[in-house]
């Protein structure tokens, strides 16, 4: 399938474009913006990144990153590849790699593709296009979290209304850390042989679609998927008896859960405030919750206020968000049910608080980030920020930090990272 | 005598009507600076007081029909904005995120925020001077080349108070001084640097505005100018704003 992807998309590279997009060359005389045209006919970009990396549990790490993007557009046709090789790991990633085709009724994109849905700043219940991965943590930019999956979006366009529909013919499930730091394997699974299913074929085709409008001082979209929760299940426990004392799983398939989501999003704005909800409900093939292997149905909710200060440009948001898990035996639940496993201290619901701000400072030379989350559940909290000084337009000195734990010892994701609070320190030069 | 006197009341009446009150000259300002659509090739220089410059080129298209505007703004350098997009259709706006794809409503009342970094705040980008129903206008002196007005804006506004040096042939603004809301304390001045003319009319082409307490001050010139040019209304539109194509 990757190899497929690969062969159109270079076929479509090929036939790109002979003139790009480059503000509004139809507009203003071609003989100021044409050598900006030619300019931009294939632009070449990326960052290089060079980091140190503290975790107060003592270890430090050194890290460097680039990030390499071509684009090729032209009125038609738009080629993305972006691609990214950290020293760390000695791999390359896609980070995108895209085919759009542009008509009189929308576009049309194929390849590798990040789509963020949802009104949301920064934390979303209905973003259901493409799995997150934990491998590093939490990160602020949500975006980075996603990894690319292969798909075709189509999008039309009204005069106040978009409409966009999905497919994607395979399915890339999130990653979840198994090994290392980052690792969010239970210590009972400490020696589990995991197995993990092949989703790269047709029969995890998903599909979908959302269809946004603008109404006055509102915004408001409906969404629909046909496809798999991005959370792994887990089912065929086999067990080691071999001390019976201490009997342990031995073995354990991964089990997708498939789903329908229905879904709404809107956004509605009053001055310097931002109201954003989101809602929706997650019909499970195991709708019934007899399967422990399979995640339950749930309703998703989310609510937000944000508020820019008109003169600082300070932009401070709220957010409350969370799910409720129907048919959660909360009294007496199957231990090895992915629902018990994922639920916030046995309950059948989860509620979050995000907080987020953004300061420019300094003409914009400084800007200052902070966001956290409070799991209000399991008391477990994560606190991220950064402060990020322009050295020149495309040089920057970065510090970054983040904070997990938990004010009361219960178990949650963020307790599991307790001891990976880090700070890095690093430049980024923009090319 | 009658027909001296005829004479001499049409005489003083013609002055009477050739002379310019506060009001008038402040609308004429306001006249020459507008269009029904423009585009705009602007860069914008900003300078630190140690001297150090960075630089931000922006278009925007815009469009007034019924009292209502509708502004395109696209962001070409530098390359970490590179191709953000803001949608302002009247009082409502978007903006495009190329890093994200993503086109979010926000909210557009950021008037006394600084544009990019830069000393324009959001209001001064729109107009750097008052109509005659938003402020009270008053004469504070006449040159041969100028005028010297006063403006105190009716409702809350950025700033308490205005002083605006007129230039008497083109009515375009020489010189801008912003005040805080006490009135006393000047807070930005703008210096008009080069006119020129474009489509047979005066237009200001580069303009600084320094801001007094930090030394800050960003340079705008105007790289390309069009007026009153039929603007396809696709631009004006979210499918435009996602895909910056019609």
């Amino acid at each position: 399938m990757k190899r497929i992807f690969l062969l159109l998309y270079l076929g479509f590279f090929l036939v790109g474009a002979v003139s790009a997009f480059s503000g509004f060359d139809a507009v203003f005389d071609t003989e100021i913006t044409e050598e900006d045209s030619k300019k931009t006919n294939i632009t070449f970009s990326g960052s290089v990144d060079i980091n140190l990396d503290y975790f107060f549990s003592g270890t430090l790490e050194t890290s460097q990153e680039l990030d390499l993007s071509l684009l090729v557009a032209s009125d038609k046709v738009e080629t993305e590849a972006s691609l990214r090789f950290e020293t760390q790991t000695l791999q390359v990633q896609v980070d995108n790699l895209s085919l759009t085709y542009f008509s009189s009724w929308g576009t049309l994109s194929l390849g590798l593709l990040k789509k963020e849905w949802g009104a949301g700043d920064g934390v979303h219940v209905v973003d259901v296009l493409n799995a997150f991965d934990y491998s590093k943590g939490f990160s602020e930019d949500l975006l980075a979290m996603k990894r690319p999956e292969p798909m075709a979006l189509a999008t039309f366009y009204g005069k106040t209304s978009t409409y966009e529909l999905f497919i994607k013919p395979t399915y890339l499930p999130g990653t979840i850390p198994y090994e290392g730091k980052w690792s969010l394997l239970p210590a009972s699974f400490a020696a589990t042989d995991i197995q993990e299913p092949k989703t790269d074929s047709l029969s995890y085709v998903q599909f979908g679609g959302r269809a946004k409008t603008i109404r006055g001082n509102l915004d408001l979209g409906l969404i629909y998927m046909n496809g798999y929760l991005m959370q792994s299940g887990y089912g065929n426990f086999v067990f080691d008896y071999s001390d019976p004392s201490n009997p342990f799983v031995s073995s354990a398939d991964i089990v997708y859960t498939k789903t329908q989501l229905l879904g709404a999003e809107s956004t509605f704005v009053l001055g310097q405030w931002t109201f954003m909800g989101e809602g929706g409900y997650f019909f499970s093939e195991d709708a019934s919750g007899t399967d422990p292997s399979l995640y339950n149905s749930k309703w998703v909710y989310l609510g937000g206020i944000g508020y820019l200060h008109p003169a600082s440009q300070l932009y401070l948001s709220l957010t409350y968000h969370g799910h409720f898990t129907l048919h959660y035996d909360s009294v007496d639940p199957l231990k090895l049910d992915v629902d018990y496993l994922q639920a916030y201290d046995n309950k059948a619901y989860g509620n979050n608080i995000t907080l987020a701000c953004e300061l420019p400072l300094l003409s914009e030379r400084l800007t200052l980030h902070l966001g956290g989350t409070y799991q209000i559940e399991t008391t477990g909290y994560v606190l991220l920020g950064s402060a990020k000084y322009a050295i020149r337009d495309a040089l920057h000195f970065i510090v970054q930090g983040a904070v997990y734990g938990s004010i009361e010892d219960t178990s949650s994701i963020f307790k599991t990272w307790d001891v990976l609070d880090w700070v890095k320190i690093g430049v980024s030069h923009t090319f | 005598m009658k027909r001296l006197i005829a004479i001499a009341f049409c005489m003083l009446s013609l002055c009477f009507l050739a002379a310019e009150t506060p009001e008038s000259i402040m609308i004429k300002v306001m006249e020459v600076q507008s269009s029904k659509s423009s585009a705009l090739d602007l860069l914008l220089t900003l300078k630190d007081a140690a001297g150090q410059t960075r630089e931000r080129r922006i278009q925007t298209l815009s469009f007034s029909e019924k009292g209502e505007t509708s502004t395109i703004t696209i962001f070409l350098s530098p390359a970490s904005v590179k191709n953000t997009r803001f949608l302002t259709l009247d009082d409502e706006q978007w903006i495009y995120l190329p890093a994200l794809k993503r086109v979010k409503r926000i909210s557009a009342t950021e008037e006394g925020g600084s544009f990019m970094g830069s000393d324009f705040s959001y209001a001064d980008m729109d107009s750097t001077t008052y109509d005659a129903d938003q402020a009270r206008h008053t004469l504070l002196s006449e040159s041969e080349e100028s005028y010297c007005i006063e403006s105190v804006p009716f409702s809350s506004s950025v700033y308490g108070k205005t002083i605006t040096w007129v230039d008497k042939t083109t009515f375009l603004p020489l010189l801008v001084e912003f005040y805080e809301k006490d009135r006393t304390t000047l807070i930005k001045k703008l210096t008009t640097e080069e006119l020129d003319i474009i489509d047979n009319r005066w237009i200001t082409k580069k303009l600084t505005m320094t801001t007094v307490s930090s030394g800050h001050s960003t340079s705008l010139e105007i790289l390309q100018a069009k007026y009153d040019l039929d603007l396809d209304e696709g631009y004006f539109t979210t499918r435009f704003l996602e895909t910056g194509r019609l």
